[in-house]
């Protein structure tokens, strides 16, 4: 259903690259494909993304929010590539592989191939252990963290807190194992892609941190707003810019207007400590960007968000002494095992690239014997596809 | 050096994967044991009596024990998932269940569309789905050491003993035009389901109840509405449908949107032990 929409835009993106030679008007359309979902979320017709199961529309809307800024940006970087193979843009528009959950194909590739099984067993050779990594976080990871998440109902300023750093680990593992999914089976079939997350925890500072997440929109944010605008308002106008364009895209509510502010001040504060390289404090900006910026997204209610933040502000309203939910632990005993390696993985994550920079883009898990280990606990651990992909089907 | 390593590797893990398809077959096969519910329920039986039957709504959120007290003698045979697999659970229920009055609780009732056509593009992934054990190598190994352990355990009415409520309350939404199209294919599926039961069952009356969800105020009445619509095809169809509370939107009833708590449970047992009261049964 999904093809009845995406292909007339497609085509009238590759009409504006034939049609129009002003660069002007092209930047203007690609503009206007960015918005497409913004506006559709702001009038109903799709959901906004909580975190939380994606709310599902209509299949005819399926995947938009992702094709509509993908053709923006083909519109924008490769437009030659639209007029001389129009084909190869529709079909990398509309590879339903990335819609779901990302990352978006930033390129187009014009080389004429046909399936080989030859070729594509010896990819699956060498990337199926970024396979199993992305099943291994979306299926055993990320759903052992729900019973924790029933903390997002308290205003007790602990479980706030706490509840911020579970959300930010159940959408990382979720959302990175998707992309991760996604991402093996674009290369399987020789889609060329970028990996959407490179460590994030490894990260030192907030500019380094969106440096590592969401990278194939992180791309595209930086070629449709930040080159164009940097030179002209400046570097932390337009970051503020980006940021909003990047809240707008999630969901045109209240609670991600605050976060793509607090994300663009905090990403500004940040960039200033790196400049006078004071390491600390930025880690410290870091940890806590990330847990306030985690409990703005999920919030979409502003009302219970505004009472979090008074409870977070005003400091009498600190209670340390009540039961907390997660103190009953609700984690079953294979759930308990799947949290703590979840948090070692966090860990290593977090002290590896300290110890040599060659750890990156998850390789320690991706040789051969860990990769073979975390099969087997897999395979063994497995019963279903058990979670939905919480940053897509819109 | 590195590709061999690299292939020797692989080779393990097609062997590691060959295990767990070999685990999947048999999982897939009659020599499998599928539901661990099933074999605490299977000591159930009802020849006189209400018998209660259908998905989680009725496993979690009804009481035969409170209905049957100083009442006629119910039991609970509520399975989870029975939704997307009646045909299954109908064998369960053939010769446990041979009593004239049978309470049918479905979830399917509150479906915008058939089965199988939820999501269209999850159609195949569903396909998939049912083949995958949705009891892992791990917890049946658990199982053979410490047998029971993982157990949903039931009382002797066939009540869930004790559960957590992990997740989130969210509020339960529909989509109104999806919801009222389906009508007639959903209508026909219950009328289906119904002439089924009577045959497997032999009941003579058979009730359908709809399962209570909670919904935020706003959206309360729309649901309500669209529901009403579904109820009046059922009874034109000559579907006898009960169910005080459709949709409520205290919180305190609930796990999540469409499964209630304990304190629910005792709310939505003794509101369907009013309305049997009120119909005066002869049974």
């Amino acid at each position: 259903m999904y093809l009845i929409l995406s292909i007339p835009l497609s085509l009238f993106a590759i009409f504006i690259s034939r049609k129009i030679n002003n660069d002007i008007i092209i930047s203007i359309v690609s503009y206007l494909f960015f918005f497409i979902s913004p506006i559709l979320t702001y009038f109903g017709v799709i959901g906004v993304l909580t975190g939380f199961d994606s709310i599902y529309s209509s299949s005819l809307y399926f995947g938009i929010s992702f094709y509509s800024v993908n053709i923006g940006y083909q519109l924008l970087k490769n437009s030659e590539i639209l007029k001389s193979n129009p084909l190869k843009f529709i079909i990398t528009v509309i590879n339903p592989l990335y819609l779901f959950t990302g990352p978006f194909p930033n390129q187009i590739s014009t080389k004429s191939k046909f399936f080989n099984l030859k070729i594509f067993l010896k990819r699956l050779e060498i990337i199926n252990s970024e396979l199993i990594l992305g099943v291994f976080f979306t299926f055993i990871l990320a759903p052992s963290f729900n019973p924790l998440l029933k903390l997002k109902e308290s205003t007790e300023i602990v479980d706030i807190f706490l509840f911020g750093v579970i959300f930010e680990f159940y959408v990382y593992f979720n959302f990175a194992g998707f992309s991760m999914i996604a991402w093996s089976f674009m290369r399987l079939f020789g889609i060329s892609v970028k990996r959407n997350f490179n460590q994030p925890f490894s990260a030192t500072s907030i500019v380094d941190y969106w440096q590592r997440w969401h990278i194939s929109l992180s791309t595209i944010l930086k070629e449709l707003f930040f080159k164009k605008l940097k030179p002209k308002i400046g570097i932390y106008n337009s970051v503020f810019i980006v940021f909003l364009s990047s809240a707008l895209w999630h969901g045109v509510t209240i609670n991600f207007l605050i976060w793509g502010f607090i994300h663009s001040f905090f990403w500004c504060i940040s960039y200033y400590f790196l400049k006078r390289n004071f390491k600390v404090l930025n880690y410290f900006l870091l940890l806590f960007g990330v847990i306030v910026g985690r409990i703005i997204f999920s919030e979409i209610d502003t009302e219970i968000l505004f009472n979090k933040f008074k409870v977070l502000l005003n400091i009498s309203q600190w209670n340390f002494n009540y039961a907390s939910e997660i103190a009953t632990n609700p984690l079953g005993n294979s759930q308990t095992l799947n949290v703590l390696i979840a948090i070692l993985l966090i860990f290593l994550e977090i002290i590896l690239p300290k110890l040599s920079k060659s750890y990156k883009y998850y390789n320690y898990l991706r040789t051969p014997l860990v990769s073979s280990l975390i099969f087997l606990f897999l395979c063994f651990s497995f019963s279903g596809f058990n979670t939905n992909p919480i940053y897509g089907n819109r | 050096m590195g590709i061999d390593k690299i292939k020797y590797f692989n080779k393990i893990k097609w062997l590691i994967l060959g295990v767990w398809l070999v685990y999947a077959i048999i999982f897939n096969t009659k020599f499998a044991v599928h539901l661990p519910i099933q074999i605490t329920k299977n000591n159930l039986k009802i020849k006189k009596g209400i018998a209660i039957i259908g998905g989680s709504n009725v496993q979690m959120g009804l009481s035969a024990e409170l209905i049957s007290t100083n009442f006629y003698e119910s039991l609970n045979f509520g399975i989870s998932s029975e939704k997307g697999t009646f045909s299954e659970y109908i064998k369960y229920l053939k010769g446990k269940v041979t009593t004239d009055f049978v309470v049918y609780s479905p979830a399917y009732i509150w479906s915008e569309a058939p089965i199988g056509q939820d999501d269209s593009y999850r159609n195949s992934f569903l396909k998939l789905s049912n083949f995958i054990p949705h009891i892992s190598i791990l917890s049946q190994i658990r199982e053979v050491i410490s047998p029971s352990s993982s157990l949903i355990k039931f009382n002797s009415f066939g009540d869930q003993e004790g559960y957590d409520c992990p997740s989130l309350l969210f509020s339960f939404k529909i989509n109104q035009q999806k919801f009222t199209n389906s009508n007639k294919v959903i209508v026909e599926e219950i009328t289906g389901r119904v002439e089924k039961l009577k045959k497997i069952t032999g009941a003579n009356k058979i009730l359908i109840r709809i399962p209570p969800v909670y919904s935020e105020e706003d959206e309360k009445m729309f649901i309500i509405k669209s529901m009403e619509l579904r109820i009046k095809a059922l009874k034109s169809a000559g579907i006898i449908v009960v169910g005080e509370t459709i949709v409520s939107s205290d919180k305190s009833l609930f796990c999540d949107n469409f499964h209630p708590n304990e304190k629910g449970r005792e709310f939505f047992s003794m509101e369907l032990k009013k309305i049997l009261q009120k119909m005066k049964l002869s049974i």
